[in-house]
Protein backbone atom coordinates (compact mmCIF):
# COMPACT_ATOMS: atom_id res chain seq x y z
CA UNK A 1 0.00 0.00 0.00
CA UNK A 2 1.35 3.04 -0.94
CA UNK A 3 2.11 5.72 2.31
CA UNK A 4 -0.74 8.01 1.59
CA UNK A 5 -3.34 5.25 1.43
CA UNK A 6 -2.12 4.11 4.12
CA UNK A 7 -2.58 7.48 5.78
CA UNK A 8 -6.13 7.52 4.70
CA UNK A 9 -6.68 4.52 5.77
CA UNK A 10 -5.79 5.62 9.76
CA UNK A 11 -7.51 8.78 9.10
CA UNK A 12 -10.88 6.77 7.78
CA UNK A 13 -10.65 4.34 11.07
CA UNK A 14 -9.41 6.91 13.45
CA UNK A 15 -11.98 9.59 12.92
CA UNK A 16 -15.29 7.27 11.98
CA UNK A 17 -14.05 5.59 15.29
CA UNK A 18 -13.52 8.78 17.29
CA UNK A 19 -16.85 9.84 16.03
CA UNK A 20 -18.95 6.54 17.03
CA UNK A 21 -17.29 7.04 20.21
CA UNK A 22 -18.02 10.79 21.12
CA UNK A 23 -21.89 9.94 19.54
CA UNK A 24 -22.58 7.03 21.70
CA UNK A 25 -21.09 8.91 24.92
CA UNK A 26 -23.21 11.87 24.21
CA UNK A 27 -26.51 9.94 24.36
CA UNK A 28 -25.91 7.98 26.99
CA UNK A 29 -24.97 10.91 29.38
CA UNK A 30 -27.77 12.35 28.10
CA UNK A 31 -30.04 9.20 29.13
CA UNK A 32 -28.32 9.67 32.36
CA UNK A 33 -29.08 13.53 33.02
CA UNK A 34 -32.76 12.40 32.11
CA UNK A 35 -33.12 9.80 34.59
CA UNK A 36 -31.59 11.62 37.74
CA UNK B 1 -26.40 21.31 19.08
CA UNK B 2 -27.68 18.40 18.28
CA UNK B 3 -27.36 19.08 14.42
CA UNK B 4 -24.00 21.01 14.96
CA UNK B 5 -22.52 17.70 16.17
CA UNK B 6 -23.77 15.48 13.53
CA UNK B 7 -22.58 17.66 10.87
CA UNK B 8 -18.70 17.18 12.69
CA UNK B 9 -18.45 13.75 10.99
CA UNK B 10 -18.92 14.68 7.44
CA UNK B 11 -17.32 18.10 7.47
CA UNK B 12 -14.21 16.17 8.61
CA UNK B 13 -14.92 13.24 6.40
CA UNK B 14 -14.78 16.27 3.60
CA UNK B 15 -11.76 18.12 5.40
CA UNK B 16 -9.45 15.11 5.51
CA UNK B 17 -10.29 14.02 1.70
CA UNK B 18 -9.81 17.08 0.86
CA UNK B 19 -6.91 17.58 2.57
CA UNK B 20 -5.18 14.25 0.86
CA UNK B 21 -6.90 14.92 -2.90
CA UNK B 22 -7.41 19.23 -3.46
CA UNK B 23 -4.50 21.33 -2.43
CA UNK B 24 -1.05 21.07 -3.92
CA UNK B 25 1.72 19.58 -1.41
CA UNK B 26 3.61 22.89 -0.94
CA UNK B 27 6.71 24.47 -1.79
CA UNK B 28 10.01 24.14 0.19
CA UNK B 29 8.66 20.57 1.91
CA UNK B 30 9.22 17.24 1.12
CA UNK B 31 6.85 15.22 -0.99
CA UNK B 32 3.41 15.27 0.71
CA UNK B 33 4.34 16.08 4.07
CA UNK B 34 3.44 20.08 3.90
CA UNK B 35 -0.62 17.92 4.04
CA UNK B 36 0.46 17.91 7.77
CA UNK B 37 -0.28 21.50 8.18
CA UNK B 38 -4.31 20.73 8.04
CA UNK B 39 -3.76 18.52 11.18
CA UNK B 40 -0.54 19.53 13.50
CA UNK B 41 -1.56 22.87 13.47
CA UNK B 42 -5.04 22.44 14.52
CA UNK B 43 -3.89 20.46 17.31
CA UNK B 44 -2.09 23.09 18.15
CA UNK B 45 -4.27 25.58 18.08
CA UNK B 46 -6.64 23.61 20.25
CA UNK B 47 -4.49 22.74 22.67
CA UNK B 48 -3.62 26.70 23.07
CA UNK B 49 -7.75 27.22 22.53
CA UNK B 50 -8.39 24.75 25.64
CA UNK B 51 -5.39 26.94 27.75
CA UNK B 52 -7.77 30.19 27.11
CA UNK B 53 -11.24 28.21 27.86
CA UNK B 54 -9.58 27.06 31.06
CA UNK B 55 -8.21 30.41 32.11
CA UNK B 56 -11.47 31.90 31.36
CA UNK B 57 -13.05 29.38 33.32
CA UNK B 58 -11.50 30.23 36.07
CA UNK B 59 -11.63 33.68 36.17
CA UNK B 60 -15.15 32.87 36.13
CA UNK B 61 -14.98 30.36 39.22
CA UNK B 62 -13.00 33.04 41.01
CA UNK B 63 -15.62 35.54 40.33
CA UNK B 64 -18.34 33.63 40.75
CA UNK B 65 -17.14 30.52 43.06
CA UNK B 66 -19.91 28.37 40.51
CA UNK B 67 -18.63 24.79 40.84
CA UNK B 68 -19.77 24.26 37.52
CA UNK B 69 -17.08 26.60 35.94
CA UNK B 70 -14.19 24.85 38.18
CA UNK B 71 -15.23 21.77 36.27
CA UNK B 72 -15.48 23.17 33.00
CA UNK B 73 -12.02 24.78 33.60
CA UNK B 74 -10.41 21.35 34.25
CA UNK B 75 -12.16 19.32 31.79
CA UNK B 76 -10.59 21.85 29.47
CA UNK B 77 -6.65 21.41 30.96
CA UNK B 78 -7.29 17.81 30.28
CA UNK B 79 -8.36 17.90 26.48
CA UNK B 80 -5.35 20.83 26.09
CA UNK B 81 -3.09 18.19 27.28
CA UNK B 82 -4.30 15.83 24.86
CA UNK B 83 -4.48 17.49 22.39
CA UNK B 84 -1.05 19.38 23.06
CA UNK B 85 0.69 15.53 23.12
CA UNK B 86 -1.13 15.21 20.02
CA UNK B 87 0.68 18.33 18.54
CA UNK B 88 3.85 17.25 19.77
CA UNK B 89 3.25 13.47 18.06
CA UNK B 90 2.49 15.35 14.66
CA UNK B 91 5.18 17.84 15.04
CA UNK B 92 7.76 15.42 15.55
CA UNK B 93 6.78 12.58 12.32
CA UNK B 94 6.85 16.00 10.60
CA UNK B 95 10.30 16.86 11.88
CA UNK B 96 11.62 13.10 11.27
CA UNK B 97 10.08 13.69 7.36
CA UNK B 98 11.99 16.90 6.67
CA UNK B 99 14.98 16.87 9.36
CA UNK B 100 16.01 13.45 9.61
CA UNK B 101 15.09 13.86 13.56
CA UNK B 102 12.53 13.26 16.03
CA UNK B 103 13.04 16.15 18.06
CA UNK B 104 15.40 19.26 18.11
CA UNK B 105 14.99 21.51 20.88
CA UNK B 106 13.54 23.92 18.49
CA UNK B 107 12.35 26.80 20.45
CA UNK B 108 8.78 26.23 19.40
CA UNK B 109 8.21 22.62 19.73
CA UNK B 110 9.52 23.14 23.05
CA UNK B 111 7.03 25.47 24.04
CA UNK B 112 4.38 22.85 23.31
CA UNK B 113 6.35 20.79 25.73
CA UNK B 114 6.40 23.22 27.79
CA UNK B 115 2.81 23.27 27.86
CA UNK B 116 2.46 19.55 28.32
CA UNK B 117 4.99 20.04 31.53
CA UNK B 118 1.92 23.07 32.45
CA UNK B 119 -1.07 21.66 31.98
CA UNK B 120 0.36 18.68 33.84
CA UNK B 121 1.63 20.70 36.77
CA UNK B 122 -2.10 22.14 37.30
CA UNK B 123 -3.48 18.24 37.39
CA UNK B 124 -1.17 17.68 39.72
CA UNK B 125 -1.26 20.87 42.06
CA UNK B 126 -4.81 19.73 42.24
CA UNK B 127 -4.56 16.24 42.50
CA UNK B 128 -2.79 16.90 45.87
CA UNK B 129 -5.46 19.23 47.76
CA UNK B 130 -8.63 17.02 49.35
CA UNK B 131 -10.70 19.79 49.91
CA UNK B 132 -13.08 20.43 46.71
CA UNK B 133 -13.87 23.77 47.63
CA UNK B 134 -9.76 24.87 48.12
CA UNK B 135 -9.14 22.64 44.92
CA UNK B 136 -11.18 24.79 42.82
CA UNK B 137 -9.42 27.98 44.18
CA UNK B 138 -5.95 26.83 44.47
CA UNK B 139 -6.55 25.18 40.47
CA UNK B 140 -8.00 28.99 39.22
CA UNK B 141 -4.79 30.92 41.14
CA UNK B 142 -2.72 28.69 39.20
CA UNK B 143 -4.73 28.44 35.70
CA UNK B 144 -4.57 32.30 35.89
CA UNK B 145 -1.09 32.96 36.95
CA UNK B 146 -0.18 31.06 34.08
CA UNK B 147 -2.60 32.41 31.55
CA UNK B 148 -0.74 35.51 32.55
CA UNK B 149 2.86 34.24 31.77
CA UNK B 150 1.87 32.43 28.63
CA UNK B 151 2.38 34.75 26.11
CA UNK B 152 5.83 34.87 27.05
CA UNK B 153 6.52 31.06 26.61
CA UNK B 154 4.34 30.74 23.41
CA UNK B 155 5.11 34.11 21.39
CA UNK B 156 8.14 35.83 23.07
CA UNK B 157 10.62 32.99 23.64
CA UNK B 158 10.35 31.32 20.35
CA UNK B 159 11.53 34.96 18.99
CA UNK B 160 14.09 35.45 21.18
CA UNK B 161 16.24 32.40 20.24
CA UNK B 162 16.27 31.23 16.29
CA UNK B 163 14.07 28.83 14.91
CA UNK B 164 13.64 25.92 12.59
CA UNK B 165 10.10 26.10 12.00
CA UNK B 166 8.11 27.00 9.29
CA UNK B 167 6.56 30.59 8.73
CA UNK B 168 4.23 30.36 11.27
CA UNK B 169 0.26 31.66 10.23
CA UNK B 170 0.50 34.85 12.22
CA UNK B 171 3.86 35.93 11.30
CA UNK B 172 5.49 39.32 10.58
CA UNK B 173 4.19 40.43 7.73
CA UNK B 174 0.90 39.41 8.84
CA UNK B 175 -0.33 38.16 5.78
CA UNK B 176 -1.20 34.64 5.11
CA UNK B 177 1.21 33.13 3.19
CA UNK B 178 -0.93 30.45 1.55
CA UNK B 179 -2.93 29.91 -1.87
CA UNK B 180 -6.54 29.32 -2.13
CA UNK B 181 -7.48 25.85 -1.97
CA UNK B 182 -4.78 25.45 1.16
CA UNK B 183 -6.11 28.52 2.72
CA UNK B 184 -9.51 26.93 2.70
CA UNK B 185 -8.79 22.81 3.38
CA UNK B 186 -7.13 24.93 6.34
CA UNK B 187 -9.40 26.69 7.99
CA UNK B 188 -11.82 24.20 7.48
CA UNK B 189 -9.98 22.00 9.38
CA UNK B 190 -9.33 24.62 12.46
CA UNK B 191 -13.37 24.97 12.24
CA UNK B 192 -13.66 20.94 12.76
CA UNK B 193 -11.76 20.94 15.40
CA UNK B 194 -12.38 23.61 17.46
CA UNK B 195 -16.17 21.97 16.86
CA UNK B 196 -14.78 18.82 18.05
CA UNK B 197 -12.88 20.43 20.86
CA UNK B 198 -16.03 21.89 22.30
CA UNK B 199 -17.74 18.59 21.97
CA UNK B 200 -15.63 16.92 23.68
CA UNK B 201 -15.86 19.60 26.43
CA UNK B 202 -19.18 19.60 26.35
CA UNK B 203 -19.25 15.93 26.91
CA UNK B 204 -16.39 15.33 29.13
CA UNK B 205 -17.67 18.28 31.92
CA UNK B 206 -21.45 17.02 31.96
CA UNK B 207 -20.00 13.84 33.06
CA UNK B 208 -17.88 15.11 35.51
CA UNK B 209 -21.21 16.74 36.49
CA UNK B 210 -22.96 13.50 36.77
CA UNK B 211 -20.13 12.25 38.63
CA UNK B 212 -20.32 15.14 41.66
CA UNK B 213 -23.89 15.16 41.80
CA UNK B 214 -23.31 11.00 42.41
CA UNK B 215 -21.01 11.46 44.69
CA UNK B 216 -23.03 13.86 46.70
CA UNK B 217 -26.16 12.08 46.89
CA UNK B 218 -25.30 8.41 46.84
CA UNK C 1 -8.97 48.69 55.38
CA UNK C 2 -9.76 52.89 55.95
CA UNK C 3 -8.57 55.06 59.13
CA UNK C 4 -5.50 54.66 61.34
CA UNK C 5 -4.39 51.21 60.39
CA UNK C 6 -4.38 52.08 56.50
CA UNK C 7 -2.22 54.79 57.40
CA UNK C 8 0.88 52.55 58.55
CA UNK C 9 1.18 52.33 54.82
CA UNK C 10 1.30 48.84 52.75
CA UNK C 11 5.17 49.26 51.92
CA UNK C 12 5.61 49.22 56.27
CA UNK C 13 3.69 46.41 56.55
CA UNK C 14 5.21 44.37 53.86
CA UNK C 15 8.68 45.46 55.28
CA UNK C 16 7.71 44.22 58.91
CA UNK C 17 6.63 40.84 57.23
CA UNK C 18 10.07 40.68 55.47
CA UNK C 19 11.82 41.80 58.70
CA UNK C 20 9.73 39.05 60.57
CA UNK C 21 10.84 36.37 58.41
CA UNK C 22 14.17 37.55 58.07
CA UNK C 23 14.55 37.40 62.20
CA UNK C 24 12.67 33.97 61.82
CA UNK C 25 15.84 32.36 59.82
CA UNK C 26 18.24 34.07 61.17
CA UNK C 27 17.51 33.24 64.84
CA UNK C 28 17.66 29.55 63.63
CA UNK C 29 20.18 29.43 61.18
CA UNK C 30 20.06 25.97 60.34
CA UNK C 31 17.45 26.19 57.61
CA UNK C 32 19.35 29.78 55.86
CA UNK C 33 22.71 27.58 56.13
CA UNK C 34 21.46 24.67 54.42
CA UNK C 35 20.34 26.78 51.49
CA UNK C 36 23.84 28.11 50.72
CA UNK C 37 25.09 24.56 51.34
CA UNK C 38 22.92 23.49 48.90
CA UNK C 39 23.81 26.06 46.37
CA UNK C 40 27.52 25.55 47.11
CA UNK C 41 26.71 21.66 46.67
CA UNK C 42 25.13 22.38 43.04
CA UNK C 43 28.12 24.14 42.38
CA UNK C 44 30.58 21.51 43.89
CA UNK C 45 28.53 18.96 41.25
CA UNK C 46 28.87 21.06 38.29
CA UNK C 47 33.05 21.77 39.00
CA UNK C 48 33.82 18.62 39.38
CA UNK C 49 31.64 17.09 36.47
CA UNK C 50 32.99 19.68 33.99
CA UNK C 51 36.61 20.08 35.50
CA UNK C 52 38.56 16.75 34.33
CA UNK C 53 36.74 16.86 30.75
CA UNK C 54 36.39 20.42 30.22
CA UNK C 55 33.54 22.25 28.19
CA UNK C 56 34.23 22.66 24.30
CA UNK C 57 35.58 26.75 23.74
CA UNK C 58 33.10 27.51 21.15
CA UNK C 59 30.24 26.39 23.43
CA UNK C 60 31.80 27.63 26.59
CA UNK C 61 30.12 30.59 27.05
CA UNK C 62 26.49 29.47 26.59
CA UNK C 63 27.05 26.59 28.42
CA UNK C 64 28.44 28.61 31.34
CA UNK C 65 25.62 31.11 31.30
CA UNK C 66 23.22 27.77 31.26
CA UNK C 67 24.83 25.96 33.99
CA UNK C 68 24.90 29.36 36.14
CA UNK C 69 21.21 29.55 35.76
CA UNK C 70 20.76 26.04 36.31
CA UNK C 71 22.28 26.19 39.53
CA UNK C 72 20.73 29.57 40.46
CA UNK C 73 17.26 27.77 39.60
CA UNK C 74 17.52 24.86 41.90
CA UNK C 75 18.75 26.76 45.11
CA UNK C 76 16.23 29.43 44.72
CA UNK C 77 13.17 25.75 44.33
CA UNK C 78 15.20 24.64 47.20
CA UNK C 79 15.37 27.61 49.69
CA UNK C 80 12.25 29.93 48.42
CA UNK C 81 9.49 28.21 49.40
CA UNK C 82 10.44 28.16 53.11
CA UNK C 83 8.76 30.97 53.12
CA UNK C 84 5.14 29.36 53.90
CA UNK C 85 6.72 26.03 54.68
CA UNK C 86 7.60 27.23 57.83
CA UNK C 87 4.52 29.24 59.00
CA UNK C 88 2.97 25.87 58.34
CA UNK C 89 5.25 24.16 60.22
CA UNK C 90 5.39 26.49 63.17
CA UNK C 91 1.48 27.07 62.96
CA UNK C 92 1.74 30.51 62.48
CA UNK C 93 -0.01 31.26 59.80
CA UNK C 94 -3.53 31.13 61.02
CA UNK C 95 -1.87 34.61 63.52
CA UNK C 96 -0.12 36.17 60.02
CA UNK C 97 -3.50 35.92 58.10
CA UNK C 98 -5.59 37.54 61.06
CA UNK C 99 -3.13 40.55 60.93
CA UNK C 100 -2.12 40.85 57.12
CA UNK C 101 -3.84 40.94 54.41
CA UNK C 102 -2.68 38.53 50.97
CA UNK C 103 -1.15 41.22 49.64
CA UNK C 104 0.86 42.36 52.36
CA UNK C 105 2.03 39.11 53.05
CA UNK C 106 2.74 38.14 49.38
CA UNK C 107 4.90 41.57 49.32
CA UNK C 108 6.53 41.18 52.19
CA UNK C 109 7.94 37.87 51.72
CA UNK C 110 8.50 38.46 47.97
CA UNK C 111 11.07 40.89 49.49
CA UNK C 112 12.83 38.49 51.69
CA UNK C 113 12.70 36.12 49.24
CA UNK C 114 14.24 38.12 46.69
CA UNK C 115 17.08 39.80 48.73
CA UNK C 116 17.91 36.07 49.66
CA UNK C 117 18.05 35.11 46.26
CA UNK C 118 20.82 38.34 45.48
CA UNK C 119 22.59 36.76 48.56
CA UNK C 120 22.64 33.49 47.21
CA UNK C 121 23.52 34.85 43.71
CA UNK C 122 26.02 37.15 45.59
CA UNK C 123 27.94 33.89 46.67
CA UNK C 124 27.34 31.61 43.81
CA UNK C 125 28.29 33.71 40.88
CA UNK C 126 31.91 34.78 42.17
CA UNK C 127 32.27 31.17 42.94
CA UNK C 128 31.36 30.28 39.77
CA UNK C 129 33.14 32.29 38.12
CA UNK C 130 36.12 30.93 39.72
CA UNK C 131 35.79 27.37 39.61
CA UNK C 132 34.92 27.38 35.98
CA UNK C 133 37.03 30.06 34.93
CA UNK C 134 34.18 31.92 33.81
CA UNK C 135 35.21 35.69 32.40
CA UNK C 136 32.56 38.07 32.53
CA UNK C 137 33.74 40.89 30.56
CA UNK C 138 30.77 42.99 32.07
CA UNK C 139 30.12 42.66 35.50
CA UNK C 140 27.30 45.84 35.31
CA UNK C 141 25.29 43.46 32.59
CA UNK C 142 25.35 40.70 34.37
CA UNK C 143 24.34 42.93 38.17
CA UNK C 144 21.42 43.90 35.81
CA UNK C 145 20.64 40.50 34.80
CA UNK C 146 20.82 39.01 38.19
CA UNK C 147 18.57 41.78 39.24
CA UNK C 148 15.92 41.36 37.01
CA UNK C 149 16.00 37.61 36.67
CA UNK C 150 15.96 37.48 40.41
CA UNK C 151 12.64 39.78 41.01
CA UNK C 152 11.23 37.58 38.22
CA UNK C 153 12.32 34.72 39.68
CA UNK C 154 11.58 35.14 43.67
CA UNK C 155 7.94 36.76 42.57
CA UNK C 156 6.90 33.93 40.86
CA UNK C 157 8.50 31.31 43.45
CA UNK C 158 6.57 33.37 46.95
CA UNK C 159 3.54 32.97 44.75
CA UNK C 160 3.15 29.35 43.95
CA UNK C 161 5.12 28.78 47.34
CA UNK C 162 2.00 29.93 48.97
CA UNK C 163 -0.09 27.69 46.62
CA UNK C 164 1.95 25.10 47.27
CA UNK C 165 2.43 24.91 50.40
CA UNK C 166 -1.61 24.01 51.46
CA UNK C 167 -1.34 20.81 49.68
CA UNK C 168 1.14 17.97 50.14
CA UNK C 169 4.01 16.34 48.71
CA UNK C 170 5.80 20.06 49.11
CA UNK C 171 8.97 19.86 47.36
CA UNK C 172 8.05 17.99 44.39
CA UNK C 173 4.89 19.75 43.64
CA UNK C 174 6.93 23.00 44.08
CA UNK C 175 9.06 22.11 41.32
CA UNK C 176 7.05 20.59 39.36
CA UNK C 177 4.59 23.89 39.13
CA UNK C 178 6.86 26.39 39.08
CA UNK C 179 8.67 24.70 36.06
CA UNK C 180 6.98 25.78 33.37
CA UNK C 181 6.42 29.35 34.40
CA UNK C 182 10.08 29.89 34.99
CA UNK C 183 11.53 28.90 31.35
CA UNK C 184 10.20 31.88 29.98
CA UNK C 185 12.49 33.77 32.69
CA UNK C 186 15.11 31.63 32.84
CA UNK C 187 15.35 31.73 28.90
CA UNK C 188 16.03 35.29 28.12
CA UNK C 189 18.23 35.46 31.28
CA UNK C 190 20.67 33.37 29.89
CA UNK C 191 20.36 35.05 26.94
CA UNK C 192 21.49 37.74 28.97
CA UNK C 193 23.79 36.29 30.84
CA UNK C 194 25.67 35.23 27.73
CA UNK C 195 25.72 38.86 26.38
CA UNK C 196 26.88 39.98 29.67
CA UNK C 197 30.07 37.49 29.44
CA UNK C 198 30.96 39.05 26.33
CA UNK C 199 30.65 42.35 27.61
CA UNK C 200 27.17 43.71 25.72
CA UNK C 201 24.33 44.66 27.42
CA UNK C 202 21.11 42.47 26.20
CA UNK C 203 18.85 44.98 25.14
CA UNK C 204 16.14 42.32 23.76
CA UNK C 205 16.35 39.93 26.48
CA UNK C 206 16.70 42.45 29.24
CA UNK C 207 13.52 44.13 28.00
CA UNK C 208 11.91 40.70 27.76
CA UNK C 209 13.04 40.09 31.56
CA UNK C 210 11.74 43.43 32.57
CA UNK C 211 8.12 42.79 31.13
CA UNK C 212 8.09 39.52 32.47
CA UNK C 213 8.82 40.76 35.73
CA UNK C 214 5.87 43.48 35.39
CA UNK C 215 3.04 40.64 34.13
CA UNK C 216 4.29 38.60 37.33
CA UNK C 217 4.09 40.93 39.82
CA UNK C 218 0.95 42.51 38.12
CA UNK C 219 -1.00 39.10 38.12
CA UNK C 220 0.54 37.93 42.03
CA UNK C 221 -0.86 41.13 43.46
CA UNK C 222 -4.04 40.66 41.76
CA UNK C 223 -4.61 36.52 42.75
CA UNK C 224 -2.88 37.74 46.21
CA UNK C 225 -5.52 37.60 48.01
CA UNK C 226 -7.78 34.38 46.54
CA UNK C 227 -4.48 32.70 47.90
CA UNK C 228 -4.29 34.05 50.76
CA UNK C 229 -7.91 33.14 51.85
CA UNK C 230 -9.41 30.07 54.07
Amino acid sequence: MSSLAYLATVNVVVWVGLFVYLWRLDRRISEQERNR
Amino acid sequence: MKYLKLLLLPWMAAVVAASFLWPEPAKGFLGESSRIVFFHVPCAWTAALAFLVAAGYSVGWLVARNPRFDEVAETAVRLGLLFAVLTLLTGSLFAKIMWGSYWNWDPRESSYLLLVFLYSAYLFLRAAVDDRERRARIGSAYAVFAAVLMPFLVFVAPRVTASLHPQTVINPQGKILMDAPTKTVFFAALAGFTGLFFWMLEIESRLARLTRERRQTG
Amino acid sequence: MTGPRARLGFFSRAWAVCAKDAAQELRRRVAIASIFFFAATALALVSYAVGPFGLPPEARSSLDASLLWIILFFSAATGLPRAFVREEETGTGLGLRKVASGVVVLAGKGLFNFLLFLAIAALSVPAFAVLLEWRVASPVALAAVVLLGGWGLSIVSTFLSALVARAGQRNVLFLVVSFPLLVPLLLPAIAATIQASEGAVAQTPLRVLAAYDGAATCAAYLLAAVVWED
